[in-house]
């Protein structure tokens, strides 16, 4: 069955939306007109600052990558020469100057004087700088000496000496005096001649690049006290 | 109502969709943002790395410009391919072993298996071995040679076996055989083709000359002043001397050496001032040098001659030391004196008043040959100094003086034994020379006059010079007799 109304329009009874449905779509309309506010906000505010300052940053970088670049091919320039630097510097710490460490050792023989400290000459020498650094070996120094004297304290002498001077800084302490006598040669002044030999190892390019620096630093270090000033000036 | 309901439903969807696409925007929205925000941060460390890399860039373009400079150094250090070629390395080794006096006897390659590796090689190694004979102080003028060398190289192993003293004893030089290791470093250019353009490069270069100088200084290897034998004596070479026999010294080897060493000193004056006279810008500058060269050779080769004649010099090394470095040395002086002397007028006054002077004093001294051998270097030049009427005075001196030092020399040759004197007060006195009686004015032999006899001297007249002898000298040598 169909009801119609039949009322004049004046006394029919007004329809009126429920309050909560009403609550509802107001919520809605504000929720959403909120969020909307939120999103341009965001993506027209923030984002668009960010982006624009994004694009500051990424054309600064731009600009500066050119120079990043030269300053990059120069880093590598400097590096190649660099290492040419080092090699010839490692190559020139780590050679010994061979003609310096013999004449220091004729100097030395030529000081035990006639024969009064020492009278020393050799028969061979040899020399090899063969590095082996699982034995920490970096070459030697050998040679057959003999001594003009029956005495076999001038070998200890010159042994002594030869400890004492710059010959042995780039060496290891030579092995403790040994020797045996020769036989006499009447006809020969001094006849009685002991022969011993001389072994040197050769220290490290390292350990002897220390000590040089050492030795400097020493030799630039004022006196400590007053008499060694003295004995300075 | 049910349309109502259907209305409600679809608003209600309507709306919970627009909030859920509205929030996803928001969220992808703010995604974007953190991500941009991300980027930034990273653009603005970039950024700061970058600006903190290029406030370095001056710095690092000066240090390029000292490196590139100083590169040249390094080109000029170490050799190139072209150097160690064996045939210019033969040659720069020749020039050595001339220097200092090696021999050297063979030169080869030495294959370096590390060489071949990469890594600290930023160069590439060479080896040679070289063997040579030479006594210490010639190797280690050659070792100086080789170390100090504008280009980098090395004396790496080396062996020395020391001359035989037989060797040296029969009268060769004490020459020992060593074999002997250089190593070379091979300059490979790979820097050029990356050279970075550098704006206003020789201006900068200019101002950073001080800093590149250094730099370069510290890079060239150090070389070790060698100042030569000093009066040393080889340690390869057995010092010992003979006990008796005529090499039996009488010095000390030290005190030999030294006076070597003093003769030697004094042939080097010779030889500059021989240079000096070559080079002088005047004749009368070179007169000058020519005067002072020829009191130096003549006061030096008198020298010589007492050494020589005193058997000073008995150590085989300092004697063959004096031979070749000195004796030597003042022949070929005078050789070359002399031979100068064609084109001119023979030694100068300086000179001819030396060689009196020397021979007077030698002649005073008893050491009549001395005196005629300090004549000898002089006479063959005598006479184009005796046609100067200035120099003939002196020139007749030395000739006179040469003839009375030959006739004292020649009188010694006479044995004649005195046995006594016999001085009568109004007779004529008498002396009793090898048994027989001889007075004033008699002949012995063919040429000797007894001109006077007094108590204690015989005087005789020889070959127009007069001669004497004391008394005591004859007695002496009757007693020696």
């Amino acid at each position: 069955m169909i009801l119609i109304n039949l009322l004049p329009e004046q006394h029919k009874a007004k329809g009126r939306a429920p309050a909560r449905q009403l609550a509802a779509v107001a919520a809605a309309v504000t929720v959403n007109s909120l969020l909307f506010t939120w999103w341009g906000w965001t993506a027209f505010g923030t984002a668009a600052e960010v982006a624009s300052e994004l694009a500051v940053l990424e054309d600064t970088h731009t600009g500066l990558e050119v120079q990043v670049a030269y300053h990059k091919d120069l880093e590598e320039e400097s590096a190649l020469y660099g290492s040419r630097e080092r090699t010839l510097s490692e190559i020139t710490e780590a050679r010994l100057a061979w003609t310096q460490k013999i004449d220091q050792l004729v100097d030395l023989v030529n000081r035990g004087g006639d024969g009064e400290k020492y009278l020393v000459w050799f028969n061979d020498l040899n020399v090899t700088q063969k590095i082996d650094k699982r034995r920490d070996s970096y070459g030697s120094l050998k040679a057959t000496g003999f001594s003009g004297s029956g005495n076999f304290a001038h070998v200890a002498n010159f042994l002594e000496d030869l400890e004492r001077d710059a010959f042995a800084e780039d060496f290891f302490r030579p092995a403790p005096p040994e020797g045996s006598a020769s036989t006499k040669d009447p006809l020969l002044m001094p006849s009685e001649v002991w022969n011993f030999p001389l072994e040197l190892d050769i220290q490290s390019p390292e350990a002897r690049a220390k000590a040089r620096k050492a030795k400097a630093k020493a030799e630039a270090a004022p006196p400590a006290n007053v008499e060694e000033r003295e004995e300075a000036q | 109502m049910e349309s109502q309901k259907k209305q409600w439903v679809i608003l209600s969807a309507v709306s919970g969709l627009l909030a859920i696409g509205l929030s996803a925007l928001i969220y992808l929205q703010h995604k974007s943002i953190d991500e941009q925000r991300a980027t930034a941060a990273e653009r603005r460390e970039d950024i700061a790395k970058a600006r903190k890399l290029i406030k370095a860039t001056p710095d690092l373009m000066k240090e390029v410009i000292i490196q590139r400079e100083t590169d040249a150094t390094i080109r000029e250090i170490l050799s190139d391919k072209e150097d160690l070629n064996l045939n210019n390395l033969m040659g720069t080794l020749r020039e050595f072993m001339v220097k200092s006096g090696c021999q050297i006897s063979k030169l080869s390659p030495v294959p370096d298996r590390a060489s071949g590796k990469k890594g600290k090689e930023d160069f590439a190694r060479v080896r040679y071995t070289l063997q040579l004979e030479a006594d210490i102080f010639q190797l280690l003028a050659f070792m100086s040679e080789v170390e100090s060398h504008s280009r980098l190289m090395s004396v790496a192993d080396f062996k020395l076996t020391a001359a035989r003293r037989q060797a040296y004893e029969q009268g060769t030089e004490p020459r020992h055989r060593i074999t002997l290791d250089i190593e070379a470093y091979v300059y490979a250019s790979t820097a050029a083709s990356k050279a970075v353009r550098i704006d206003n490069y020789e201006r900068k270069r200019d101002l950073l000359v001080s800093e590149i100088s250094r730099r370069s200084s510290e890079l060239r290897v150090p070389a070790y002043d060698y100042r030569g034998p000093q009066g040393r004596r080889d340690p390869w070479v057995d010092p010992r001397v003979p006990v008796s026999g005529p090499d039996a010294p009488t010095l000390t080897i030290e005190e030999q050496i030294a006076i070597v060493d003093e003769l030697l000193v004094e042939a080097d004056q010779l030889s500059v001032l021989w240079t000096e006279v070559e080079a002088a810008e005047n004749m009368i500058t070179e007169i000058r040098k020519r005067s002072e060269l020829e009191k130096a050779m003549v006061r030096l080769e008198e020298q010589i001659r007492k050494v020589k004649a005193g058997g000073q010099v008995s150590f085989v090394p300092a004697a063959r030391r004096m031979e070749r470095q000195v004796v030597a040395v003042v022949e070929n002086l005078r050789d070359q004196l002399t031979a100068s002397d064609g084109r001119g007028s023979g030694p100068t006054m300086t000179a001819l008043r030396e060689v009196r002077d020397a021979m007077r004093r030698l002649r005073d001294g008893g050491e009549y040959e001395l005196a005629l051998d300090t004549l000898a270097d002089l006479e063959p030049r005598l006479p184009m100094a005796e046609r100067e009427p200035a120099k003939k005075p002196l020139v007749d001196e030395l000739y006179d003086m040469k003839r009375v030092l030959e006739t004292v020399l020649a009188f010694e040759q006479f044995d004649l034994e005195i046995q006594g004197i016999a001085v009568y007060q109004d007779r004529r006195p008498v002396a009793l020379i090898n048994g027989t009686a001889i007075a004033e004015g008699e002949l012995i032999g063919d040429e000797l006059l007894v001109q006077r006899i007094t108590i204690d001297r015989v005087e005789f007249n020889f070959r127009g010079v007069r001669v004497a002898r004391e008394l005591d000298e004859f007695m002496n040598r009757t007693a020696r007799n």
